[in-house]
């Protein structure tokens, strides 16, 4: 019997098929609409439902209805208790402690992922790990898209990066929808409205890959799956310690995926409070 | 030179098995350059800048695999592809046939396997808990391998599993051999008398392959998680081990291994050994030998010395003798730190000590207690220090790099080398640097090819030093057996032939390291 653990906020109703599956994930996809089935070391996201069956193997059908789903015809409820809400609300925080925790995140970033992730970015002895012409060009590209990005020419930036790198979701995909959760997160922090902002980076970024363009869409509209969310909380929130722990949490995700949008994250937050002055005296950006 | 490019349609990989994929090819000594990413057009238009797209793989849509690879000529290109092919064949075949095997559930496995007995438990520290009570329920022993099991739950489980009967190994229990079969990170030993119980996994391991190489044996090997000795747990499966092997039958000699336990839990050990008829060892390192001084135990300081006297007992040699032996090596180790440090110039002062066994990095800091300089360490014992910046060496460092801080995101360091490879480069480029001590643990569980790893940066050390016109020795312990899959003597057999101090055991490198060190002064 399966039992649900949890299911997203923007989880739509469908027949699916299956598009790709790993050890503790399935997607599925209906027209555009993805919704992943995961395992409790996923985590809770806007289009997750979350099960406790161990065997994904089984797993082969979803269809899902207003008040329950079906997988492989076993029919499981929706309880209005288990709806993960990936919308991120932002309370009362100290900004100077922010500002200190926002250092904490970085270096944990740094000190803790994998060692092609886009943190070279933040670190450039981190470049020595990328060794194949195709990995050396990639850091070329990466460059001139943080270049272009710090200099307001969003749209080069994407081009520049966009369906570029490893992964199912490549890692400047990564990196883009890292960065407009972090203009998303602003928009409320600051109340600025970065609206055409996030548009127009969406418009840019999205393609062919069906994949990518819903993790893009979940960014564009500040959904946050359960790990960034509870980053962003520990840097708002708490202290050195939740934010390693979170960070850790969060980059064991794929190898460098939740590394590479975290510096997308960190990387418009930054710019935001450093415009213009990005470079650092060490290579480092910010 | 030519380029060939594989295409595979539909078969996507998340990140980690393309990374690992990508890595295997890179490894092909024959492969010149190559890349292994998803057909986006942007990978693809990078491919054709790196000279790597062919007309293979232009074709290539979003969610196809595309391999590319330069080599010499068409006959290596053949042998890499087949290679590749295998690469793939093999990770498919993995997953179909853990997912044939894989049952969904603790109940669903006794099904599957009902004359189990024992449970490996290795999910998340939040989860494992309640698993390993499932296990214990169904009248399982329990491996509990996970850790960030909260110590409540750790006696709860305990206590429990004493109601039944049964054991409890772990939480964080990293090793153990139960007849004759090694759990998790151990080594292919030789069945013999001696039990051991232990609260310290690479502990366990050394002393077990120590034994095993002076031609012992082990009857059984019990883990029970470092913090089973600690006061909040009173020793519950410590001492459950050691009423296990005093009334096994094919157990003759009892070697008792941890950290420092708890006065509590030690005092409770000396009540149970005044009972027991056969021969007790004790290694508790760094742990105040006032209270054990009066005690049944056997008690040593090292454990090559607890080894090497268990070993003693269960051939039945004048123990005296093998302890003086152990001793009398020490002559030879100071020669060999003489010469050592005639080499070294003035500048060249301090030990860096690269552990991937945090015993060991627990038993070297013993060696060093008493250095008039400071020493520093990720996980200080007695007077040592903390280090400021564990990523930063200071003065002498000894740093334990299977701690959490260096391992998120990342297997343990007795299987993934790179953490530790560029932190032995970082320490040979340092000018104050003396020695570099360093472990290497075979078996199973670790890395199964070491010598790809370690060579090249022993290479790269010997190119940094001597552009420098500086002499740096590197010291190893490697523990394991010629029956470990990696094969002991092989392993040694590589790393002298980089002129690489190999010794016996931990406490014998620790012991060279700190005659270098003192010889300097």
């Amino acid at each position: 019997m399966i039992k649900l653990l949890s299911f997203g906020d923007h989880v739509e109703k469908g027949i699916y098929s299956v598009h790709s599956r790993f050890e503790k994930v399935i997607n599925f996809y209906s027209g555009n609409a993805f919704v992943f089935v995961v395992n409790s070391a996923i985590g809770a996201g806007p289009f997750n439902i979350v099960v406790d069956d161990g065997n994904f193997d089984r797993i082969k059908n979803l269809t899902i209805s207003d008040d329950h789903f079906l997988l492989n015809d076993e029919a499981v409820f929706f309880d209005a208790s288990k709806k993960y809400n990936s919308e991120l609300k932002i309370t009362d925080f100290d900004d100077s402690k922010f500002k200190s925790n926002l250092r904490h995140f970085e270096k944990a970033l740094i000190e803790n992922s994998s060692d092609r992730s886009l943190t070279f970015l933040f670190d450039e002895k981190r470049k020595k790990n990328f060794k194949s012409s195709f990995e050396i060009e990639l850091v070329g590209r990466f460059e001139k898209a943080v270049e272009c990005f710090a200099s307001a020419r969003y749209s080069d930036g994407v081009k520049q990066i966009k369906g570029v790198g490893f992964g199912l979701t490549p890692s400047g995909d990564d990196f883009i929808s890292g960065f407009l959760i972090a203009l998303n997160f602003l928009h409320k922090k600051d109340k600025v409205d970065y609206s055409n902002l996030i548009a127009h980076i969406y418009e840019a970024a999205k393609g062919n890959n069906l994949f990518t363009n819903a993790f893009l869409l979940a960014a564009k509209n500040g959904y946050l799956f359960e790990k960034f969310k509870n980053i962003i909380h520990s840097i708002l929130y708490s202290g050195k310690n939740e934010i390693l722990e979170n960070t850790r949490t969060l980059i064991s995700f794929g190898d460098t995926s939740g590394a590479d949008q975290s510096v997308g994250f960190l990387f418009g937050i930054k710019r935001n409070f450093n415009d213009g002055n990005w470079h650092s005296e060490k290579g480092r950006i910010f | 030179m030519m380029v060939t490019g594989i295409l595979k349609r539909g078969e996507y990989f998340d990140s980690v098995s393309l990374m690992l994929i990508a890595k295997k090819i890179s490894e092909i000594e024959i492969v010149l350059d190559s890349a292994a990413v998803m057909g986006t057009p942007e990978n693809k238009s990078i491919l054709q800048s790196s000279g790597l797209l062919t007309t293979e793989i232009q074709n290539a849509g979003d969610m196809d695999l595309m391999i590319a690879f330069k080599c010499n000529s068409q006959k290596e290109s053949e042998i890499i592809s087949q290679n590749i092919n295998d690469f793939l064949k093999k990770s498919a075949e993995s997953e179909k046939s853990s997912a044939e095997i894989n049952p969904s559930s603790i109940e669903s496995a006794c099904a599957l396997l009902p004359g189990a007995n024992l449970a490996m438990i290795s999910v998340a520290g939040k989860y494992a808990g309640d698993e390993a009570m499932k296990a214990l329920r169904s009248n399982l022993n329990v491996m509990l391998f996970s850790d960030n099991v909260s110590v409540e739950k750790e006696i709860e489980l305990k206590k429990f599993a004493m109601e039944k009967e049964l054991f409890v190994m772990g939480p964080d229990c990293g090793t153990a051999i139960i007849n004759g079969v090694p759990l998790a990170f151990a080594n292919v030993v030789n069945r013999g008398t001696i039990g051991i119980v232990a609260a310290s996994g690479t502990g366990l391991q050394e002393v077990s392959c120590l034994i095993s190489n002076s031609g012992s044996g082990i009857s059984q090997a019990i883990g029970t998680g470092g913090r089973d000795v600690k006061k909040e747990v009173g020793g519950i499966m410590f001492l459950q081990g050691i009423k296990a092997l005093a009334e096994d039958k094919n157990t003759d000699v009892i070697l008792l291994v941890s950290k420092p336990p708890a006065d509590e839990v030690i005092c409770k050990i000396i009540e149970l050994v005044k009972e027991i008829d056969k021969p007790v060892v004790g290694v508790f390192l760094n742990a105040s030998v006032e209270l054990l001084n009066e005690s049944k135990i056997n008690c040593e300081k090292t454990l090559e010395e607890g080894a090497m006297l268990a070993a003693a007992f269960a051939q039945q040699k004048n123990v005296d003798d093998v302890l003086k032996k152990l001793r009398e090596r020490e002559l030879d180790l100071k020669n060999i730190a003489e010469k050592e440090s005639t080499k070294l110039n003035e500048e060249q002062k301090y030990l860096r000590a690269l552990f991937s066994g945090g015993t060991f990095c627990d038993e070297t800091q013993m060696f060093f207690q008493k250095m008039s300089q400071e020493v520093f360490s990720n996980t200080p014992v007695g007077k040592v220090k903390k280090l400021k910046n564990n990523w930063q060496s200071e003065k002498h460092t000894i740093i334990d790099l299977g701690d959490d801080e260096f391992t998120v995101g990342k297997p343990h360091p007795m299987i993934d080398y790179s953490t530790r490879t560029k932190r032995i480069l970082a320490e040979a480029n340092d000018s104050e640097t003396a020695v570099i001590l360093l472990d290497i643990v075979l078996g199973y569980g670790s890395n199964m090819n070491p010598l790809v790893e370690i060579i090249p940066v022993l290479k790269e050390v010997k190119k940094i030093t001597s552009s420098q016109k500086r002499y740096l020795p590197v010291i190893c312990s490697v523990t394991g057996t010629d029956k470990d899959p990696q094969s002991r003597s092989t392993v040694v057999a590589a790393l002298e032939a980089e002129n690489v101090l190999v010794m016996k055991s931990n406490a014998a490198a620790s012991k060279l390291t700190k005659f270098i060190i003192e010889e300097k002064r």
